[in-house]
């Protein structure tokens, strides 16, 4: 029954990141590094980081996402983009969420997240175009990650409390604790 | 529930910004170097044929300038340009050899071909990325 619950949960996760995904396709990115966007669905990453108390449901939750994101309308160098980003997006949250503990609010964690996203994109539009020119539209790119990541952080703030009321919040509440 | 920004909040967020700013410490020289783009400007009978970047060319490429006047067989390698063949007359072009230099040229009067090495100081940084 708990896998159950914690199954539908992942994938109430999976689908709340596909949506944003799609409509964060429709948003126009104002710079012209290939590939970059905005990483809305961080927001779902940064739900699950606080809420499923498994490591290995988070990365699940990640690659599940990633591929349905590529099938759904996206290419293979979007899931390109979209992995090295997703995952420097993770590791870096996952690494201050659990250093700095009570410290840091979701807040700092995902701005982190969402500049750490946009070194990913970075990175891979380095690798292909083989200039390190893009590099250089980094601080832009992470003007606009540090406000979308303030403002994911507290859309997922509120997300929480209601996953929080959810009888499913309680459990995985209970499960961490 | 409420949120609240705390210490360590800033003090990421300021450490983010100052991630972000260091490829453009570390490669901001690298990449001044290549705003002086050397090109070579190639007309024929006065109009422009071709313009053909020199800036970064290492790798030989050869290619041939065949017009109504004639053909000429063109190779550019360590950003230098030559013309290494021609069916015209006085072959003088062939002489030239390689020419890389701001200010250079080659000139084949028969074939009314004329090769200018130009540098475009203008080309910012800024259009540099955006053909990328
Ligand atoms: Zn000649």
């Amino acid at each position: 029954m708990a896998k159950t619950k914690r199954l539908v949960y992942i994938s109430l996760l999976v689908t709340m990141a596909l949506v944003l995904s799609l409509i964060e396709r429709n948003i126009p990115v104002p710079f012209l590094t290939p590939g970059a966007k905005i990483g809305l669905a961080n927001l779902v990453t940064v739900v699950a980081l606080y809420s499923l108390p498994k490591k290995r449901d988070i990365i699940m939750m990640i690659v599940v996402r990633l591929f349905l994101t590529s099938i759904f309308g996206g290419s293979i160098s979007g899931l390109m983009y979209g992995s090295m980003g997703a995952l420097l997006s993770f590791l870096i949250m996952i690494f201050i969420k659990e250093v700095l503990k009570d410290k840091v609010s979701m807040i700092g964690v995902s701005a982190a997240g969402a500049v750490f996203h946009n070194i990913g994109q970075v990175i891979v539009s380095i690798c292909i175009v083989r200039n390190i020119g893009v590099a250089l539209y980094l601080p832009f790119l992470s003007v606009v990650g540090i406000v979308t990541g303030i403002f994911i952080g507290l859309s997922a703030h509120y997300v929480m409390t209601y996953i929080y009321r959810l009888q499913i919040g309680n459990y995985l509440i209970s499960m961490r604790e | 529930m409420s949120i609240k920004l705390k210490k360590w909040d800033y003090i990421i967020i300021v450490i983010l910004i100052i991630i972000s700013f260091i490829p453009y410490v570390f490669f901001k020289g690298l990449i001044g170097e290549k705003t002086a783009q050397v090109y070579a400007y190639i007309t024929v009978a006065g109009e422009l044929y071709n313009e053909i970047p020199l800036t970064g060319q290492v790798s030989r490429k050869e290619f041939s300038i065949d017009t109504k006047y004639g053909k000429n067989t063109i190779v550019i390698k360590n950003e230098s340009i030559a013309v290494v063949a021609s069916d015209c007359k006085d072959h003088i072009c062939e002489d030239f050899g390689y020419k890389g230099e701001v200010g250079d040229v080659i000139v084949c009067l028969p074939h009314q071909l004329y090769i200018e090495i130009k540098s475009n100081e203008t080309m910012s940084k800024n259009q540099d990325i955006i053909a990328y």
